[in-house]
């Protein structure tokens, strides 16, 4: 999924005198190797306290919520079909799904229908108390492509969910922008026939062919129960609909201050037999929008104002170095985290020359030999954050294989092999290309060590830097003549485990996710060939090799330059107790860390 | 009596000449100004010197030397024999960049705060001048102008600054130099606009209407000449504010762009990847030229002051 991440700047005229005296503190915040950790049992109650990095969250709406950030609060104030129970071990392990509203569920023989079964007694809370019904997941999922707003990744949508694509045609034929009694007139008069609710507690799917991971897409956020009473009345996630959020998860919305604070309270009387994947310790969750640098959310958790941060990707290298050097408790790892790509711009519709030059095979081939992926893995923060990437998929991905089809020594490139490539592609004397990155710390980082280094194999980058609101629409409108696009993390796995789709059968498919807006990286590339593999995987009982004969094509053709895989690090305050991992915000899972004291 | 009458008339008529080499002599006796002059010359000499120390050390201003100066997880070293301030985050010499940062910092600073005080001193003198409807549009401009806010009138200019393919229209630090100017004119004029309107009242400068001098001769002849030591004090007043403002901008990272140096960008990227904790020279190293720099200027600007303004209790 894309990340939004942001950083709002302080003033140069306090820093400049202030400088001194933060270096004097710099050693300030140590962490206690006795204290903390997940060794003491957790109890109930008490208030985890989140540092956001960015002034506020990107979406609060199950809808259109798709940042790791954004779902590792929805995972508190949403309910699915299925969900996964997190792990204390690492991300991988938090792999098996399991009943979330729907208690039990059957599968037709021949894998396309599942009929859900829900719960008894589970209720809304906040801007809507009653009952949670089948209707509402189907409520939910036809509201998906309300031309208001739209659901964040369709893609999935379009492939399992039979009739779909033709409900969303006629939708956006029928009812224009802003009109929201006409939406509600729409959403009211037509059905999606692969999604009903024959009775209140049950839901069936059908999907037009069978799917392997139709059990982890509806585990993502998106397939949430959404009461129509109160949705309908406000535009998806706007700031009215916030405050008017109907919680169908353990918290409730209490009081939420963009910029400021948002404070969800345990659901009064919460039912926690019903509810066995989020054990819902704490009593309150309070984020904290006021910490406006990487420093000042890391300062916030060593000083015990804050236990978790939020949106921020890796703390910074300096206090990784603290708590590993001290061997703290309170540090905690593990693969999964995503992987970082140069996204190249594969859209037809744009001629520069820098574009026109990355059609050849051989200046792409040139572009990954010039990379030195050793330097980029130190500038990251080292092993324990990254590791060279020479594939498109992950290693805790279904499908994975170690390959590397243009290895280097070390992983450090190859400029004479580079140049070579970039005169047989007839580009002897070099070559330009018009970079655009995200000004976070870490992207630049990134960007300006690219610069340094391929520029020994003769390719120049001019640096172009996009503020993290704008980065995502400047990278999908074709009018915008970009080239490269640098991110420091380009994406996390939508799932652990059998997300290979989200890549290699939805990112770089072009049957799944057609070239234009709307599409993540502004992904225009066409591989028949892919197709046809991602095809063949999704309706297969044995995906993992079809999976890797795609990695290996699209690997060797390289529609983005791998760079690295990234590893998850968070560091929490000692007050954290049972630290435990959740799958699909690849974040720490706030319905089932305890706060002690 | 007829020889007494021109003699009498040339006192009235002639404006009070400033002495300026005794002028000189007592501003450099000043200590503050002698402290001051010191400690930019020493910056000015360093900026000049910055590619000389580059290939001393063998280390240039963006150069990265991730093997040399990073640890396998990215830890940047401290000062040593080869690194005399230590490394960055990206394993570029900290000491050379503070000295290339010195650079930018001064190629921005004095021509915005020359370009600031050439408009603000015409706007001011013909405000201060003609007075009437010509005084109370241009203090009304001076006023609107003032009214702006910085910092965001600055990045809606970065915005419009860019074209669509993400480069700029025109250069960067160019783009600064005319924020930063277009900031502080307004000063000067304000100053100068003060000093013009209470010459204009004066005895030579009626006398000089009387006897037929245009507007433009008077104001270059007898008005310029008595305001202008004011004025090169507050240059110099302004002046580090200019450089504090260049920080400023390039901290928010709407500057000069990575991966040229400057003091802001380095403050900023040494508080953002919060490695000043392991390497605080990171950190020190461009806040104390900028430290140095303001308080130089500042210090000259003090001492100008002591001697030029006769009000003051020491003098």
């Amino acid at each position: 999924m894309p990340l939004s991440l942001g950083r709002r700047s302080r003033l140069a005229l306090i820093a400049a005198l202030a400088a001194i005296t933060l270096a004097a503190t710099a050693c300030s915040g140590s962490a206690d190797p006795n204290a903390g950790g997940g060794g003491d049992k957790p109890g109930y109650g008490g208030t985890l306290k989140i540092a956001s990095l960015n002034s506020d969250l990107d979406a609060l709406d199950t809808l259109t919520g798709y940042s790791i950030d954004s779902w590792q609060i929805l995972r508190a104030i949403s309910r699915q079909l299925v969900t996964f129970p997190g792990s204390p071990k690492d991300l991988g392990s938090d792999n098996k799904i399991q009943g979330d509203l729907a208690k039990s569920w059957d599968v037709s023989p021949d894998g396309k229908t599942y009929t859900f079964h829900l719960r008894d007694n589970v209720h809304f809370s906040g801007s809507a108390t009653r009952e949670i019904v089948a209707g509402d997941f189907v409520y939910g999922v036809k509201r998906f492509c309300d031309p208001n707003k739209q659901v964040a990744a369709i893609n999935y949508f379009n492939l399992i969910v039979s009739g779909f694509e033709s409900y969303c045609d006629e939708f956006s034929k029928q009812v224009k922008v802003g009109d929201l009694a006409a939406s509600k007139a729409f959403i009211d008069s037509h059905d999606i026939a692969g999604i009903q609710a024959p009775d209140d507690k049950t839901v069936v799917l059908t999907s037009p062919s069978k799917n392997y991971d139709t059990l982890s897409i509806l585990a993502m956020n998106f397939v949430s129960p959404i009461p129509e009473e109160v949705a309908s009345k406000y535009v998806g996630d706007s700031l009215e609909y916030r405050k008017h959020y109907p919680s169908s998860g353990p918290y409730e919305i209490s009081d939420y201050q963009p910029g400021n604070r948002l404070i969800l309270t345990k659901v009064k009387d919460y039912d926690h037999a019903g509810d066995p994947a989020r054990k819902a310790y704490v009593d309150e969750i309070d984020v904290d929008f006021t910490a406006n640098s990487e420093d000042a959310v890391v300062q916030k958790i060593q000083s015990g104002e804050a236990d978790l941060s939020l949106y921020l990707t890796t703390p910074p290298i300096a206090t990784i170095q603290q708590y590993t050097r001290s061997k703290s408790p309170d540090i905690h790892s593990s693969d999964g985290a995503g992987a970082s790509f140069a996204f190249l711009n594969t859209n037809p519709k744009v001629k520069t020359p820098g574009s026109d030059a990355l059609r050849k095979l051989k200046v792409r081939q040139a572009l990954t030999y010039a990379v030195n992926r050793a330097h980029l893995q130190q500038i990251f923060g080292g092993e324990l954050v990254a590791k060279p990437l020479s594939q498109i998929i992950i290693s805790n991905q279904l499908g994975y294989e170690d390959i590397d089809p243009y290895p280097t020594d070390g992983d450090q490139g190859d400029p004479a092999k580079a140049k070579q490539l970039l005169a047989d592609a007839g580009y002897p004397a070099g070559i330009a290309f018009n970079v655009v990155y995200r000004s976070n710390a870490l992207a630049e980082s990134e960007a300006t060590t690219l610069k340094e280094d391929v520029a020994k194999s003769g390719i120049t980058l001019n640096l172009h830097k996009l503020s993290p609101d704008e980065a995502y629409s400047y990278v999908q409108s074709v009018s915008n003549p970009w080239d490269i696009a640098i991110n420091g993390q380009a994406f996390a796995p939508d799932w652990q485990g059998d997300s290979t789709r989200m890549l290699l059968g939805g990112w770089l498919d072009s049957d799944g996710a057609p070239c234009g807006p709307g599409n993540p990286g502004a992904v225009c590339y066409d591989n028949k060939q892919l197709n046809k593999l991602a095809s063949q995987a999704f309706a297969s009982d044995d995906p993992a090799p079809v999976w890797a004969q795609a990695d290996e094509l699209v690997s060797t053709d390289l529609p983005w330059i791998p760079l690295l895989e990234l590893r998850k690090v968070v560091i929490t305050s000692d007050r954290v107790r049972n630290y435990t991992w959740s799958n699909v915000p690849v974040n720490p899972d706030v319905t089932n860390v305890a706060v002690q004291g | 009596m007829s020889d007494v009458a021109p003699a009498r008339a040339t006192l009235f008529l002639e404006a009070p000449e400033p002495e300026v080499a005794g002028l000189a002599r007592s501003v450099l006796r000043d200590r503050s100004v002698r402290i001051g002059v010191t400690v930019v010359g020493v910056v000015v000499l360093l900026a000049v010197a910055a590619p000389l120390v580059a290939a001393l050390v063998g280390h240039g201003p963006t150069e990265q030397f991730q093997s040399e100066a990073l640890d396998s997880s990215g830890v940047p070293i401290g000062p040593s024999s080869s690194f005399w301030l230590g490394a960055d985050g990206n394993g570029r010499d900290v000491l050379v960049r503070v000295l290339y940062g010195a650079r930018v910092s001064l190629l921005v600073g004095i021509p915005a705060t020359t370009i600031a005080m050439v408009i603000g001193t015409l706007v001011g003198l013909l405000a201060g001048f003609f007075g009437g409807w010509v005084d109370q549009v241009l203090s009304q401009v001076t006023d609107v102008v003032l009214s702006f806010p910085f910092v965001v009138t600055a990045l809606s200019l970065v915005a419009l600054n860019r074209t669509e393919d993400g480069s700029s229209r025109v250069s960067p630090v160019l783009l600064v130099i005319g924020i930063v100017a277009a900031f502080s004119w307004t000063y000067f004029a304000r100053l100068t606009r003060g000093l013009t309107a209470e010459l204009r009242s004066r005895p030579f400068v009626e006398a000089s209407e009387t006897i037929g001098s245009g507007s433009w001769r008077i104001i270059r002849r007898d008005v310029l000449p008595n305001i202008a030591p004011a004025v090169i004090v507050y240059w110099a007043v302004q002046l580090p504010t200019n450089i504090v403002a260049e920080a400023t901008l390039s901290f928010l990272g709407i500057g000069v762009q990575a991966p040229t140096p400057s003091w802001g960008n380095m403050i900023a990227d040494a508080q953002r990847t919060s490695l000043y904790q392991v390497q605080p020279w990171f950190l020190i190293g461009p806040a104390v030229g900028l430290v140095a720099t303001v308080v130089g200027f500042n210090a000259i600007s003090n001492g100008v002051r002591n001697v030029l303004d006769p009000h003051h209790g020491t003098r």
